[in-house]
């Protein structure tokens, strides 16, 4: 154990806009060098939280500690080793990709053109940099922003959606770029995406988080190993769901096309399949499924969800 | 915080309205040379230098109406700007402390007037200097108002007085912009206000003179931006002192400063 203080310290956030809780108690904790990430539909207050972390909203209640210094009562400390992305990284469209990060460079002491030089070149930009903005493509203004973050080497990397508007090898080359930083430079990085695939490539932890509250968080192997899940391919679906959920098994994906759906549950498949044929469904073929972080997420946020089904 | 004021004024100073604000205020200063010179023609009135009148550029409508209106249009979204465009969040994400973010965009805000008014000083000089003739600084007032302090003092006092003016006129364009979360919004509302409040000067003078007992309106802010009309006999306050008049200017640029700071200090990014 080391004494070194959480990266970032969320203890029981909330964010109330008059009468709707955006963040409802919500709790987690990155350490130094962990890349965790912050999954969870859209809407579930995963932006709120982050903009809470970095201080742009106050909290209704709880408290936020970056590397122990309170966000609110200390916050040019807590927020001095951070980089950030937040939602999409706007810059100014009249200024070129250079005087852009000179703009942000002149925000903290010390900042040389040769660290600007190295951001650029890290981010692949250095052909384009002198380019105004407004020539840039969604691709490009990423990459600007993940410079503009990691212009000071922080000791934490906040990235909300970072992978909006990258091409395929864009996001390749993010995800080594992130690992690079915490495996080599022992960064703590805080990633939000929807893209699973991602997430569970580069994260060693998650949280997930639905309708403002944290329905589940551990490390990424307590989510991807677990409940057996199965795809069953049936005669009558809609009723094969219906008789599945009401006997404790979560549906994670309504496959109406095949006539098929995916479920999990702690129980033994053969009780279903007996269930099932007893109801006179014909059951045509059950199949293991190896378990992804999108099948977690999808029976955590669907059993969150009143036992609704992503279609 | 030089860093952060310099990086204020490059944001002003890069976006085309303000190059479209230096044009209107060039070809402004040779077409009232050329007016003059034609009025000079016509009255033939005793010859006066572009020395005698330069002072006067910064009294009456032009710091009651035609400075506000333009400083609206350059500067009025220097908050709520950022906010529409989204570039605030990277902004305050920044270790330094909003009051300095805040501070800065107003300093930087300030100097761009400034020097947007000297720009207009020197340029009407240039042009009337050309058009009838650039005249003496030591030589007196005289011309239309008939006073006899040499023309440089007058030009010198008028600038200065006008600095009061506009430090008065952005600590409101700052707090509304702050207030206000649309950029476009921010620039409405501070034209308006500009338009608004050189209506309201006359009007006042009137309900003033016809109720005295309604004398606490000239209290209001805007009253007093003609203050450096007080160095040729124009401000329109008459019956106040020149301090009395720099005091009020100086108590509601306080007030206007602390508001729009407490706000940004306890405001919540969204957009």
């Amino acid at each position: 154990m080391t004494d070194e203080p959480a990266a970032i310290n969320a203890v029981n956030i909330s964010k109330s806009y008059g009468s709707r809780k955006a963040v409802a108690d919500v709790s987690f904790q990155v350490r130094p060098g962990e890349v965790f990430g912050l999954i969870g539909p859209n809407g579930a207050g995963k932006t709120t939280a982050i903009r809470m972390i970095v201080g742009l909203i106050r909290p209704t209640s709880g408290s936020i500690a970056l590397f122990g210094h309170d966000i609110q009562h200390d916050f040019e400390r807590a927020i001095s080793p951070v980089g950030a992305i937040v939602e999409n990284p706007e810059m100014y469209k009249y200024f070129s990709g250079w005087r852009n990060l000179k703009h942000y460079a002149r925000m903290r002491p010390g900042i040389t053109n040769d660290q600007i030089n190295k951001a650029v070149a890290l981010v692949g930009l250095t052909d384009r940099i002198n380019e105004k903005i407004t020539r840039y493509s969604l691709g490009m203004r990423q990459r600007l922003g993940i410079a503009q973050a990691i212009l000071h080497n922080p000791k934490l990397l906040i990235l909300d959606e970072p992978t909006n508007g990258l091409d395929p090898q864009g996001i390749q080359e993010l995800r080594q770029m992130i690992r690079h930083l915490a495996d080599t430079e022992g960064m703590a990085v805080l990633l939000s995406s929807h893209l699973l695939h991602d997430v569970q490539a580069v994260c060693d932890s998650i949280a997930v988080i639905n309708f403002g509250r944290t329905v589940a968080e551990g490390s990424m192997s307590s989510f991807t190993q677990g409940k057996a899940i199965y795809r069953l391919v049936v005669s009558e679906r809609n009723r094969a769901i219906s008789l599945s959920q009401s006997n404790k098994w979560t549906i994670v994906k309504d496959d109406k096309t095949e006539d098929a759906f995916t479920a999990a549950s702690e129980q033994e498949i053969s009780g279903l399949n007996e269930i099932l044929v007893k109801a006179g469904i014909k059951v045509s073929r059950i199949e293991g499924v190896n378990r992804s972080l999108e099948d977690a997420f999808l029976e955590l946020t669907n059993s969150n969800n009143q036992g609704g089904i992503v279609e | 915080m030089i860093g952060l004021i310099y990086n204020e004024i490059t944001k002003v100073v890069a976006q085309r309205r303000f190059a479209v604000v230096i044009i209107i205020l060039t070809l402004l200063a040779v077409v009232s040379a050329l007016a003059a010179r034609s009025i000079h023609g016509l009255q033939q009135m005793e010859p006066i230098t572009a020395a005698q009148t330069i002072g006067s550029g910064v009294t009456g409508g032009a710091a009651q109406l035609l400075f506000p209106f333009l400083f609206a249009i350059i500067i009025g979204d220097i908050f709520a700007g950022e906010l529409t465009s989204g570039t605030m969040k990277l902004l305050l994400i920044r270790p330094v402390s909003r009051w300095k973010i805040w501070l800065s965009k107003f300093l930087g805000a300030f100097l761009v007037s400034v020097a947007v008014v000297l720009y207009c000083g020197l340029c009407s000089y240039a042009a009337l200097g050309a058009s009838i003739g650039f005249g003496s600084f030591s030589a007196p007032e005289g011309g239309i108002y008939n006073i006899t302090t040499s023309a440089g003092m007058i030009t010198l006092r008028a600038y200065g007085l006008e600095m009061c003016s506009i430090l008065s006129v952005i600590s409101v364009f700052m707090l509304i912009s702050t207030v206000v979360e649309s950029g476009v919004a921010a620039v409405g509302l501070c034209a308006s206000l500009a338009v608004v409040c050189s209506m309201a000067v006359p009007i006042i003078k009137f309900i003033v003179t016809i109720s005295p007992r309604a004398r606490w309106i000239e209290y209001a802010f805007f009253e007093h931006w003609q203050v450096a009309g007080v160095v040729n006999k124009s401000f329109p306050l008459d019956s106040w002192t020149l301090t009395g008049s720099l005091v009020t200017l100086a108590v509601w640029t306080i007030l206007f400063i602390a508001a729009g700071v407490a706000i940004f200090q306890i405001k919540d990014v969204k957009g």
